[in-house]
């Protein structure tokens, strides 16, 4: 199968023979072209390889787009080098009219940094007003008309995207009644706030101070690394995109898959990651459902040491 | 309290042969459990534990303090390396409460056996070992040991509960390092192998940084760790997880080197961290770097190992030990710098029993 094809069918992976077809050919292609890929030689590449060098398969010097990790303390950031922002677009955007409908929407991000340009987040949510927002879309932070504004009266429903921590903080302030059809996404971070709370626990008060039910709270999982996003639309469980399969495997040993359950970390193939490397092995630690996997938190490698998996669930 | 130290020290002294039943069955239930132990790693842990439980050891330790109001204290017990909660146990019964343990699945039959050597002995002690369920709904108190996410949940469940935060001591994930200035005589290489390969580097006390002058050729250093793999061969599966790590750091072009059979895999670059059985080998120009790091990373770290020259030059912020101590901490020692007995004994105020 030509990468071309691939680029242009990738969206339309199904489950069974054809995304592993595909997620072959995408290998095979990879490591034809990323040549520490095929030095690599296993299948899941740590996450950590985009700290250390280009991912690439090609000429990093011609990527469209880099995205980092926003990186904390002394960590190194992770650099994933885009080559073509219409794939990202494709992704993004196709997930999103699959899961939120096909809009338009009034979409207000609060998202720490979004002037940052190397941020996959803030590019998501950009493109996400491009494809689907109204004129009404906007980012914002201390500064909360437009989300005042939509709130006196959107001409769509509106779709809040913040990080954790800054959309408790928003509520924490006051109450933002929002209309019964919105949305509130978030997008993780909250380890970041004051003092570490489940997720049921954080989505029970962004409900209450955003007025609307708790399946209107959804949370979006992704990263620099990744293309592709999954989205828990209500509840913890995250369900990818069809051409993206999560599973959660033996940290120690990433090509023993663990059954549903058991905790483990979050091996990912995203066929969005054409011209970097679809098959990564992420650290974050995660329980696979049957219908989905639900993330319990970071997995650093010094966790590994003298790690402790009792908790039966987050 | 006496009679339960003499209690403690006549099963350790029973423990301290390798043949008795009670120890042979724990161990064998042990190796047949998800884990990576080794013989010789669990026998290492059983039997460096038990030398040290003495009637005078066991006093100096515990000097009379005492709580005036027995808690059930729940412990949930790591399971990442042999009888890891041992001085848990022994802290809790000793300061006059109530135990109630969940063992890990990585480890379940040492530490509930050992008890169980106790209790013959005074069978009206009261320890029980519990499901999860049931120590939360029976502990008043609580000790745990785990990763970030472990600490984090039992911390909500522990409130869910109604268990006061005061009452919690909850222990996150630590490492430990090793500062060498290249004068390491062999065997001072041999302790610092044993510091870092002996429970295939899982568990706090393990050396997973090594900080070395930029001059100084690792190579007796690594022949150290290949002799000590035989001593205490790693777990089968060693070599398949570090496999992964191998082939990261061949493909990013890292410097590293390996056991033959990849019993370990020493890299080098900079003090980051890597997972079990992989040692970061870090280099400085200068002390005071290694000093910067400890000083900053206070918080993440257990034990730093050096040659007692280079004591007076490192932090007193952590705990400094001679290389190969890691894995011999005293019983006495503070995981993660707190005074166990101490909580437990100022659970319900801090008043000495009287003697007798």
């Amino acid at each position: 199968m030509q990468i071309t094809t691939l680029e242009s069918r990738f969206t339309r992976a199904e489950e069974g023979q054809s995304f592993l077809t595909m997620a072959r050919a995408v290998q095979d292609y990879q490591r034809a072209h990323c040549r520490m890929y095929a030095a690599y030689g296993l299948d899941h590449l740590p996450v950590e390889a985009f700290k250390r060098v280009p991912v690439t398969t090609f000429d990093p010097a011609e990527a469209e787009a880099v995205f980092e990790s926003s990186g904390t303390g002394q960590s190194a950031v992770s650099r994933h080098y885009v080559r073509c922002l219409q794939v990202y677009r494709r992704s993004v955007c196709t997930h999103f009219a699959a899961v939120a409908g096909p809009g338009p929407f009034t979409i207000l991000a609060h998202l720490p940094g979004y002037a940052v340009q190397t941020s996959s987040l803030v590019c998501m949510v950009q493109l996400l007003m491009e494809r689907f927002g109204t004129a009404e879309s906007a980012f914002f932070l201390d500064d909360c008309l437009p989300l005042e504004r939509a709130m006196a009266g959107s001409a769509a429903p509106i779709v809040l995207f913040g990080a954790a921590f800054g959309l408790l903080d928003l509520v924490d302030r006051q109450v933002w009644p929002l209309p019964a059809d919105s949305l509130v996404i978030e997008t993780g971070g909250m380890k970041t706030y004051r003092q570490a709370i489940t997720r049921s626990e954080l989505h029970q008060r962004l409900a209450e101070g955003f007025g609307l039910p708790t399946r209107r709270i959804w949370s979006e999982y992704g990263m620099c690394e990744l293309m592709s996003q999954a989205y828990a639309k209500g509840g913890g469980v995250y369900q990818p995109p069809p051409w993206m399969r999560v599973s959660v495997v033996d940290s120690q040993q990433p090509d023993r898959v663990l059954p549903d359950g058991e905790p483990g970390a979050l091996a990912v193939i995203d066929l969005a990651n054409l011209y970097s490397v679809s098959w990564l092995l992420t650290e974050d630690l995660g329980v696979g459902h049957r219908h989905g996997f639900e993330v319990l938190g970071r997995l650093p490698a010094s966790a590994l040491r003298g790690c402790n998996f009792l908790i039966p669930s987050a | 309290m006496n009679a339960l130290i003499e209690a403690i020290a006549g099963a350790a002294a029973d423990w301290r042969n390798p043949g008795h039943p009670r120890r042979r069955q724990s161990v064998e239930r042990t190796l047949k459990a998800d884990n990576r132990f080794t013989e010789q790693s669990i026998a290492f842990a059983i039997n460096q534990q038990m030398e040290q439980l003495t009637i005078n050891n066991l006093h100096n330790w515990v000097r009379d303090r005492c709580t005036p109001e027995a808690l059930k204290v729940g412990v949930l017990n790591a399971g990442n390396i042999p009888m890891v909660g041992l001085q848990d146990y022994l802290a809790v019964l000793l300061t006059g409460h109530a135990y109630r343990g969940v063992v890990s699945s990585k480890s379940p039959a040492l530490m509930p056996a050992f008890a169980a050597s106790v209790e013959r002995r005074v069978p009206w002690v009261d320890s029980e070992f519990v499901s999860v369920d049931q120590l939360w709904s029976a502990a008043e108190a609580l000790l745990a040991t785990g990763s970030d996410v472990t600490a984090d949940w039992c911390r909500r469940k522990a409130r869910r509960h109604g268990m006061p935060g005061d009452r919690c001591l909850v222990r996150g994930h630590r490492y430990s390092i090793a500062v060498l200035d290249g004068r390491e005589n062999s065997d001072d290489c041999d302790r610092l192998a044993e510091d870092v390969m002996l429970h295939g580097g899982a568990g706090c006390r393990s050396v997973a940084l090594i900080f070395a002058p930029r001059t100084l050729e690792p190579d007796r250093y690594l022949e150290s760790l290949a002799l000590c793999s035989t001593v205490f061969p790693p777990h089968p599966a060693t070599s398949g997880a570090l496999a992964m790590s191998q082939a990261l750091l061949k493909a990013i072009d890292t410097p590293h080197a390996y056991g033959e059979g990849l019993e370990f895999l020493v890299s080098r670059g900079g003090p980051d961290v890597q997972g079990p059985g992989h040692v970061r080998w870090a280099v400085y120009d200068e002390l005071e770097e290694a000093v910067a790091f400890i000083d900053q990373r206070e918080d993440e770290l257990q034990c730093v190992a050096a040659r007692p020259h280079l004591h007076r030059r490192l932090p007193d912020c952590c705990m400094v030990v001679e290389l190969g101590e890691t894995q011999r901490p005293p019983l006495d020692w503070h995981p993660d710098g707190v005074d166990t007995v101490a909580f437990l004994a100022g659970l319900s105020g801090n008043l000495p029993r009287p003697e007798g």
